[in-house]
């Protein structure tokens, strides 16, 4: 077992881990922040990205050691006391979702790409978000709901 | 339906499984079963057309992903009608880079 601390969502947490844990393990299984989803342990579908130090990385594919030191913020660490995060807000306005079970990988990284380019075009936006994958929606209400937060100044 | 037609694009030009000759699944993550992104698809603008059916009291009919099931044909047929001047009639699903020099290849022979 490794010892870790780290930030997430703000509070503080030391743990020991086993060294081969994945970084969405310990944040679904010992944290309970179970807003990140796993959806093919293969870093392909994006489901499990969060932002480390601000920047997005599929948690699926990092390990909790790699996050010694660092500060991790999950879908659940973005909204206000009682309001949605602006990404958020957008994506239920625009309904850029049905079953959900991809929404807090692709709200994570619109987080991160509108930091990245706050006003980005829809070819941008698509290239942006190609590490998200959805079945549901065939992609245009978030695209959508990306070029609405990005008016939204979020 | 945005959804649905996404999905039947992707059957027509992207998403495979493969097994190897004896049957085990080489097609192992997302990636290699070539499952769309945002960047692999247009945005969609979608029309309603009311069409009842004379078979009912409501003129209802199903409609679950509905899209999806004019979607594949269409594009596919769009690919192979592109490839007629070079004497292709058919292409395999999907078609994909391989597929579809396979077919042109196939044509020539």
């Amino acid at each position: 077992m490794t010892k870790i601390a780290l930030t997430v969502n703000g509070s503080r947490h030391e743990a020991e881990v086993e060294p081969r844990q994945l970084l969405a393990y310990f944040l679904r299984n010992e944290l309970g922040l179970t807003g990140t989803n796993v959806g093919c342990d293969t870093s392909s579908c994006g489901a499990c990205t969060v932002l480390v130090d601000g920047e997005s990385i599929k948690s699926c594919t990092v390990l909790a050691v790699q996050a010694d030191g660092s500060e991790v913020t999950t879908v659940e660490g973005i909204a206000g006391s009682g309001e949605l995060h602006p990404v958020q807000q957008a994506f239920h306005e625009a309904h850029a979702l049905q079953c959900g079970y991809c929404t807090p990988g692709f709200v994570m990284a619109t987080i991160s790409l509108l930091q990245e380019n706050p006003n980005p075009s829809e070819e941008e936006i698509r290239l942006g978000l190609e590490g998200n994958l959805c079945r549901c929606t065939g992609y245009h209400n978030i695209v959508r709901a990306v070029q609405a937060a990005a008016r939204a100044g979020a | 339906v945005h959804g649905g037609i996404a999905t039947g694009v992707a059957q027509a030009l992207y998403e495979q499984v493969v097994y190897d000759e004896d049957g085990n699944p080489m097609t192992g993550t997302f990636v290699g079963y070539a499952f769309p992104s945002a960047a692999d698809l247009p945005a969609w603008e979608a029309v309603e057309m009311e069409t009842p059916t004379p078979l009912n009291a409501l003129g209802a009919k199903g409609i679950g992903e509905s899209g999806t099931i004019g979607a594949t044909p269409a594009v596919h047929n769009a690919v192979v009608d592109a490839l007629a001047p070079f004497g292709v009639r058919n292409v395999d699903l999907p078609a994909n880079g391989e597929n579809v020099w396979r077919a042109l290849q196939g044509a020539k022979a």
